[in-house]
């Protein structure tokens, strides 16, 4: 048995007087930051909103033979990755449809500020893009080649912070950027279905602090080359989809006297429609998010306030289903073991079969995902670890698998779920929260 | 309003509840920061980060009892990401052995507040995390390991070999100085 030293009786006490200082002065900076910011902004989860594609296949790596010092094995061995590079390229010619289900490709990451890609099924990891800066939130383009990602600018101070975006392929090359000035305050950023653009919202004027600010939504050139092509700009425009299976139309969400609705526009711009009468105020500002289409364009599930049917005012938030079209709006499912839990976060599986969904057990911890067929029948099925806090998840391309990452803070490796409810593994390094997954031609 | 009522408000969006929650915890996170990353800057932007974190995630907050403890989480995790990023732009110090001499007390050097905060710097902050969640925050021992995804036996070896690090800092800074009369080893 030992008995706490000196050292440890006395450690709190002198932590106490080492720590002593003055009241941070930087709260209302942070204030005016969140105040601003919506909770679970939704350009963290561009996968939710635009299925990936690809035209590539992973590419086989040669184990480095321990007799690569004869110089007859080497030239042998580079006839053969000669021969195999030759093969993958003629495989870079399909292309699949921009929506639906695809192969599995690779796993983009963050790892302390560098891009790195990862094989979920041999583990095998490449930096993909490194440096001193600070890199962030990777997604692959629709056809797989590319990878847009965002870099902090340094040395901004306080305030909303500036980010940059970039492109790079995906071995790593031809690193562009391709907004010509930072972006202060990045409300949302997603490839557009044709890979041509990336569509970003961003407040038109960050000096304005008022209630809410306008936002305004622009196609940036995914080369670096061409000038911005400004589509809308609208009061508190953020969560932005397009909707399969052409990409023709947005879906985004907007205030109209300070109150959230559901909009839908032509890509062009034109015909604004209106999909959700504007009639929550903004202290509710998970109510309409959560965006995401069926893959056949059909429905759209989404997150919605409820009415109190007690007089108790009613709360956020239920998974809700709609026409693509606006029409018979209704509550998705109803969770049995959460009658009363917050339910959201929906994530439909690109062969339109399922749908993953948070559905949060008030009084307890809640036993993973929740999955339930996409015509809303049959059990909820609960499937991954236990959750504590947020998770965020996307499917896999070929929807056998679910990419799930707590956001706890700090770095995890990210799980891989069996929707079935089977066992589940973890990749094999470890990450940031920011989810993607390469798709790969079928 | 209690702090779960609280909570529950700022879960739903309430930006004034969440303003009221953070001023009640913020000076003791931002301590706590800056006794794990030994910089006021860097504490700075830690906890900031926390806070937008714990703002953007706070709807998945199950239970709004442990808002403090998932709080400290959010930030010691903030801590430790950007110690992990300023590791790759400075060169580090290399630390000591820590299999050094075994001492079992140092009673009359705790007195010299400098000595302890030489101990505290030469620990890496992992170790400083531990410390300060158990010892500055007051976690149990199963909190901490909660909190830092980290098994309960892991938390208890490294916060022993914190410990015993901090000994023999302490002891070295005690013996090189003298300042401090009776500082010997028990």
């Amino acid at each position: 048995m030992t008995t706490p030293s000196r050292l440890e009786r006395n450690l709190a006490g002198i932590l106490d007087d080492l720590s002593a200082g003055p009241t941070p002065g930087y709260l209302d900076d942070l204030f005016l930051r969140t105040g601003r910011m919506r909770q679970r902004p939704a350009w963290t989860f561009p996968e939710r909103w635009l299925p990936m594609s690809d035209i590539t296949r992973p590419r086989a790596y040669a184990f480095a033979p321990p007799w690569r010092t004869i110089a007859v094995a080497l030239v042998v061995l580079a006839l053969l990755v000669g021969a195999a590079f030759v093969y993958v390229g003629s495989r870079q010619q399909r292309v699949p449809a921009p929506f639906g289900p695809a192969g599995n490709g690779l796993i983009p990451y963050v790892s302390a500020g560098d891009l790195f890609v990862g094989d979920p099924v041999t583990g095998s990891t490449r930096l993909l893009v490194g440096g001193p800066e600070d890199d962030a939130a990777p997604s692959f383009s629709p056809d797989g080649t590319r990878v847009a990602f965002i870099r902090d600018v340094p040395g901004a101070g306080a305030g909303p912070r500036p980010v940059d975006l970039y492109v790079v392929r995906q071995d790593g090359s031809d690193l562009r950027r391709i907004t010509s000035a930072p972006i202060q305050d990045l409300v949302a950023a997603t490839w557009t279905p044709d890979g041509r653009h990336l569509a970003v919202v961003h407040p038109a004027d960050i000096t304005n602090t008022g209630s809410p600010p306008t936002n305004q939504l622009y196609l940036l050139d995914a080369t670096g080359s061409q000038p911005p092509i400004r589509l809308a700009a609208a009061a508190g425009l953020d969560s932005i989809v397009f909707r399969p299976t052409d990409g023709g139309e947005i879906l985004f969400r907007a205030l109209v006297a300070g109150q959230y609705g559901l909009f839908v526009m032509n890509v062009d711009g034109t015909n604004v429609r209106t999909l959700r009468e504007p009639n929550v105020p903004t202290h509710f500002d998970q109510h309409l998010d959560g965006l995401t289409y069926s893959p056949d364009g059909a429905r759209i599930f989404y997150q919605s306030y409820v009415s109190g049917t007690d007089g108790t005012g009613g709360g956020c938030c239920q998974l809700w289903v709609m026409n693509a079209d606006g029409t018979d709006q209704h509550q998705f499912v109803q969770d049995p073991a959460a009658p009363n839990g917050w339910q959201g976060e929906p994530a439909i599986s690109p062969d339109g079969k399922w749908i993953a969904f948070d559905s949060l057990i008030n009084d307890g911890p809640t036993p993973g995902v929740a999955i339930v067929r996409a015509d809303g029948t049959g059990p909820v099925i609960r499937t991954g670890p236990e959750l504590t806090s947020v998770a965020h998840w996307l499917w896999s391309p070929d929807s056998s698998k679910i990419l799930m990452m707590p956001s706890e803070g700090g770095n995890g490796s990210a799980y891989l779920l069996d929707p079935a409810g089977g066992p589940w593994t973890n990749v094999a390094w470890t990450s940031d929260i920011d989810l993607d997954w390469q798709r790969l031609a079928p | 309003m209690d702090q779960p009522g609280l909570v529950e408000r700022a879960r739903r969006g309430d930006h004034d509840a969440f303003t009221e929650l953070v001023r009640g915890a913020a000076t003791r996170l931002d301590r706590a920061a800056r006794l794990i990353l030994r910089d006021p800057e860097l504490a700075r932007d830690a906890v900031q980060e926390a806070l937008i974190r714990a703002w953007r995630d706070l709807p998945g907050l199950r239970d709004p009892e442990r808002f403090d403890a998932w709080l400290h989480r959010l930030t010691v995790n903030a801590c430790l990401d950007l110690a992990r990023r300023r590791r790759r732009r400075v060169i580090e110090v290399e630390l000591d052995p820590i299999d050094g001499p075994a001492v079992s007390d140092v009673s009359g050097v705790l007195a010299d507040r400098e000595v302890v905060d030489a101990a505290m710097r030469r620990l890496d902050e992992r170790g400083r995390a531990i410390i300060v969640l158990h010892y500055f925050l007051g976690m149990p021992l199963t909190d901490v390991a909660a909190t830092l995804g980290i098994p309960i036996g892991t938390v208890k070896s490294r916060l022993h070999r914190a410990l015993g690090e901090m000994r023999v800092s302490v002891e070295t800074g005690s013996s090189s100085t003298s300042r401090i009369p009776g500082g010997q080893v028990a």
